[in-house]
């Protein structure tokens, strides 16, 4: 159990360190941009008629802390942003978390749907594909896989966008209806959100169902293949029991491993599904603050989440993997 | 009895050529015998020359300086050959005319006139609007880094029409031809990928090369910075990083820094690989075999080491294209990645989402046909190219 | 002693991309119950082909010819088992009456299961044990291979056991449904010396013990003196010798087990050059018209040997050999 208990926190730490290299990264591109806070808020200050100095800036800046060296800002960046706490947007001048609120949530629910999505129909497919002989079948998924790699997410987007404009002169888009959009949670207000959320959800879930399952398959196919199958075949174990006990069981531990990677990858396609589609969460908010309003702070805060939640789901599977492949187990515990 | 021993001779002569084929040949043997890869590889091939030869396959000028003004939103011009006035050799298109009468309503209508004066024969070999190979014009910011080189100039394209203009693909907005504008993005994307893919696999060479020959803490290093930039989504950082370009910049520039960003971000994969297999391939018993043979180093890295991953280098090269080319169209499509005049599908298809032109104009999807064929070319060769080159891959 | 086994005419191709590939041909031998039976030749030779024929393991693209018989005889009948199809009709001898043991004890262990739990797997399939009877059982079974503790090691996995106890748990889990036959594909060839010599003990002893005949594997000619009450050698897919094991040793007819033994290193003198067979075993692709020998025998006797297959001759009572130097009353 000790050794448990180390495992995990080694797993921890080396999270919290991966995030803070993160957040390195992010918060120099968000200082990068030439003009700093003060100036913006000054030169809105400005735009609503009053006149501003340099010394006005100046002052401004020492206001924000934007005259502290690199390194303090970056820290207390940090330090708020593992709380939460992400400051205001420079641009829209309101609380960033408070903006972020509810969106990103709604954006981490799409895209784990997806994920979710995807492996209830790579898994059964995939093992399928693996085991059986029939080569129109194989030959079927292949293309299927194919299709999905190569049409990415915003192309299908669009072209569902077009057909269903043409077919049902409506263009299916948004997450909600204009009477929920900012009512208070209800079981109206949600069953309304399904109604919309399913597009968004298989679209996300269409290239990486294709993935899942040219994983599962290629696991799939690698195990069937071990001397430790034939082996209990020439024990007697036979059917279901052969195949999920031994090589579905055996291919479990590296899907597993790899959630965290598909995740990353939905997290890609979502800013532009979202915006094709109007969805009002994390990811349309994201292209808005880059394209349109150059809104680094928000920017840089939503890809900070993002890559949060990528982390928390590694460091998930992490332990989940330690729990069930006994071959981890043992080299930790001993 | 001499027949028998020529046919025994030809045997022979094969199997030697079998034994001793270099790893190219047999990796190209095996491709052969994939069907849907060969097809890939054609249709890919096709795809390149018509976007290398754009400017002769297509009638006009992709950009501004080329459009119709009398045909703006234009539906697809098909040639035919016979119509009510007779058949024709030569294949033809109707004119179309913008009129405005009071019959509209003082709106603007195209109205399309067949009768026979109103034909439009298609010419081929026709002269058309001058285009230039081999001319460099590059634009760095800064005047020190400018210089151009002069290229040659042509101006004959495949074909034109003797009256007015055609528009296989029909028109945009603002009247520029979708065709022209379709096999100059094939180029572009084209372009981008390859400099994309050649950045990544500089970046990634030298990092997970780095990374696993010397293994130890700097591996360590190596592993926790690759990881990161891994784990940060990709495209939110493309997006990113190109919000900095200012607009000052030239088309051209904005080009080469797409290109280098996506370079920049795609290394991580094909590291890893590089660095994997260098930690494990180091300490294998053929390197060790070749050591004792008193191999010098030198020999060893080029004739053992690095046959056993090219064929892993490559198969990633082919793969990471299709990933590049889709990035820098969603980059482009969102307005940030390229920009007129230079000309790719995620730029054609910035204005497709509003409803006018859902409803309306749909041949501006057309490119989009294009583009996932090209990526299931390359998706189809990427994966025959792997399972030639694996030589334990063979599963049925 | 009760026969057990009897194979006649085994002949097995391969459906493949490259058309239907010849493994193994005319395989016919017999075994009594316990009897050890070694089945020796190089690597290509057929030999694990052969093997897992018998349970019908060969992979699905396996075509069995019309004449193979491979017949069992169990206290309560016989059973053909080229009539039984699909898993669910082989399961009878599968890990029941037959146990397969293989060459590499780690990887026929399923890495994430427990041994505890594969081996009482087994007997949950084949006896009406319950699980705590199942667990008794196979806890005694790991003990009598000479497993200490055997009550933890029923608890952990593959991973954490010594090659040595790995191979013997994998004989416990074997035995543990007392099938009459055992069959032994290399079980020794991943072993050190000295464990293989126990490893070898301990199936002998099993033997006696249980009364199970044993196909014996193996590539190593020593191996199966020490073990073995008859040898069968067989070359690119055929038998070409077979016969009593200090017979066949002592008295080498074939030209290919002559080749064999005399490449043997000769322990007493040790300056003496070693003396392989020349030339190389040919491709399955190419398999050789008439004796499969011929390409690399000193002693080819010309047209006959390229164009006619040798019938078995024999040598002495028991001892036979595919040859046609053997053929005493044979037309020349």
């Amino acid at each position: 159990m000790l050794q448990f208990t180390k495992f995990v926190t080694i797993r921890a730490v080396l999270a919290v360190l991966t995030l803070v290299l993160v957040s390195f990264i992010v918060f120099s591109l968000m200082e990068l941009v030439p003009g700093d806070c003060a100036e913006r808020y000054v030169a809105f200050k400005n735009s609503q008629g009053a006149v501003i100095t340099p010394a006005d800036i100046q002052i401004e800046r020492v206001r924000l802390g934007l005259d502290q060296p690199y390194v303090q800002r970056w820290g207390s960046w940090i330090l708020n942003a593992f709380q939460g706490e992400f400051g205001d947007s420079c641009i829209l001048r309101v609380n960033i978390a408070q903006l972020l609120g509810q969106k990103f949530w709604l954006s981490l629910g799409l895209c784990l749907s997806a994920l979710i999505l995807a492996y209830a129909i790579a898994i059964p497919v995939g093992i399928l594909a693996a085991t059986s002989k029939n080569a129109a079948l194989n030959n079927t998924l292949r293309l299927v896989s194919y299709l999905g790699l190569a049409l990415p997410n915003f192309l299908l987007a669009l072209m569902i966008m077009l057909f269903s404009t043409i077919m049902f002169g409506d263009s299916l888009t948004g997450l909600f209806s204009k009477e929920f959009r900012d009512a208070a949670w209800s079981y109206d207000k949600f069953k309304d959100f399904l109604g919309h959320a399913w597009l968004p959800v298989f679209i996300l879930g269409w290239s990486a169902t294709a993935f899942a399952i040219q994983t599962v398959r290629a696991l799939m196919s690698d195990e069937v293949g071990k001397l430790y199958v034939t082996a209990a075949e020439a024990r007697g174990v036979s059917g279901g029991r052969l195949l999920m006990r031994y090589p579905a069981r055996h291919a479990l531990s590296p899907i597993i491993n790899s959630l965290g990677f598909d995740l990353n990858r939905i997290f890609n396609e979502l800013p532009i599904v979202a915006l094709i589609l109007t969805l009002t969460e994390a990811g349309s908010l994201l292209i808005e603050a880059l394209a349109r309003s150059n809104d680094q702070q928000l920017a840089g805060a939503i890809i900070f989440m993002l890559t949060a939640a990528i982390v928390g789901i590694n460091f998930i599977t992490d332990i989940i993997l330690a729990l069930t492949d006994p071959r981890i187990r043992r080299s930790i515990v001993g | 009895m001499s027949e028998l021993t020529d046919t025994a001779s030809a045997r022979q002569k094969q199997k030697e050529a079998y034994f001793t084929a270099s790893q190219g040949q047999l990796i190209w043997q095996r491709f052969k015998k994939n069907k849907s890869a060969l097809v890939g590889a054609w249709v890919l091939i096709i795809l390149i020359l018509s976007g290398i030869f754009a400017p002769f396959l297509t009638p006009y000028d992709p950009t501004i300086a080329g459009r119709d003004k009398d045909y703006l939103n234009g539906a697809p011009q098909i040639p035919i050959f016979w119509d009510e006035n007779g058949f024709s050799a030569r294949p033809f298109v109707y004119t179309q005319e913008r009129t405005r009468s009071i019959k509209t309503n003082f709106r603007w209508v195209t109205e399309v006139k067949t009768g026979l004066e109103d034909r439009r024969y298609i010419t081929f070999f026709s002269e058309g609007s001058p285009y230039t190979y081999f001319d460099f014009n590059i634009n760095l910011p800064g005047e020190a880094l400018d210089f151009r080189i002069p290229g040659i100039e042509f101006n004959t394209h495949l074909f034109g029409v003797d009256k007015g203009m055609i528009h296989i693909f029909g028109t945009d907005s603002t009247g520029k031809d979708i065709y022209s504008r379709t096999l100059t993005a094939i180029k572009t994307s084209m372009a981008v990928g390859t400099i994309g893919v050649m950045i990544a696999f500089v970046l990634a060479l030298i990092i997970g090369g780095v990374a696993g020959y010397y293994g130890g803490m700097i591996d360590a290093v190596a592993q926790m910075v690759t990881d990161t930039v891994k784990t940060i989504p990709s495209i939110p950082l493309f997006m990113a990083l190109a919000a900095f370009i200012p607009d000052t910049w030239s088309a051209e520039s904005r080009f080469f820094f797409i290109s280098m960003v996506l370079g920049l971000i795609g290394w991580t994969t094909l590291a890893r690989r590089i660095r994997t297999h260098l930690l494990s391939e180091r300490n294998q018993e053929y390197v060790l075999a070749a050591q004792l043979c008193g191999a010098p180093p030198k020999h060893i890295i080029r004739r053992h080491l690095l046959p056993s991953f090219t064929s892993y280098i490559i198969v990633d090269l082919v793969i990471s294209f299709p990933y590049m080319i889709l990035s820098e169209t969603a980059l482009s499509f969102i307005g940030l990645g390229l920009k007129d005049p230079v000309n790719s599908l995620g730029v054609m298809l910035q204005n497709v989402t509003s409803a006018d032109v859902l409803l309306n104009y749909q041949w501006y999807f057309i490119p989009v046909i294009f583009f996932i064929v090209l990526v299931l070319a390359f998706v189809f060769v990427g994966d025959g190219l792997r399972d030639a080159a694996d030589p334990y891959s063979d599963s049925k | 002693m009760t026969r057990l086994l009897d194979l006649e005419n085994l002949t097995l191709q391969f459906d493949t991309d490259e058309g239907r590939i010849t493994a193994i041909e005319n395989i016919s031998f017999t075994l009594e119950a316990g009897e050890v039976m070694g089945l020796v030749g190089e690597s290509g030779s057929g030999k694990s082909v052969t093997a897992k024929s018998i349970m019908k393991l060969n992979p699905h693209n396996a075509i069995y010819s019309d004449d193979t018989k491979i017949s069992l005889h169990l206290e309560d009948g016989e059973i053909e088992i080229m009539s039984l199809h699909g898993s669910k009709e082989l399961k009878v001898i599968r890990g029941g009456a037959i146990s397969m043991i293989f060459q590499e004890p780690m990887a026929s262990f399923a890495p994430a299961i427990t041994i505890g739990d594969q081996m009482v797997e087994q007997l949950l399939i084949h006896t009406d044990m319950n699980k705590k009877q199942a667990k008794e059982v196979s806890i005694e079974m790991l003990d009598r291979v000479g497993i200490s503790d055997p009550a933890t090691r029923f608890k952990q996995y593959a991973f954490e056991l010594s090659g040595g106890m790995r191979q013997r748990a994998m004989i416990a889990m074997a035995l543990s449904t007392k099938p009459r036959l055992l069959i032994a594909d290399e079980p020794t060839t991943a072993l050190d010396v000295t464990i293989q010599a126990q490893v070898i003990d301990l199936m002998k002893d099993l033997v006696k013990e249980f009364g199970m005949g044993i196909v014996f594997i193996t590539h190593d000619l020593g191996v199966i003196a020490q073990t073995a009450d008859k040898v069968a050698v067989m070359y690119l897919g055929r038998l070409v010798e077979q016969g009593p094991v200090r017979e066949v040793l002592r008295n080498p007819s074939h030209p290919y087990t002559k080749g064999l033994i005399a490449a043997l290193p000769n322990l007493d003198d040790l300056d003496t050059p070693l003396t392989p067979i020349p030339g190389d075993i040919p491709s399955p692709l190419e398999r050789p018209s008439g004796c499969v020998f011929h390409t690399r025998c000193s002693a080819n006797l010309g047209s006959r040997c390229t164009t006619e297959v040798p019938k078995f001759y024999q040598v002495i009572e028991g001892h036979n050999v595919a040859c046609h130097l053997f053929d005493t009353e044979g037309a020349k």
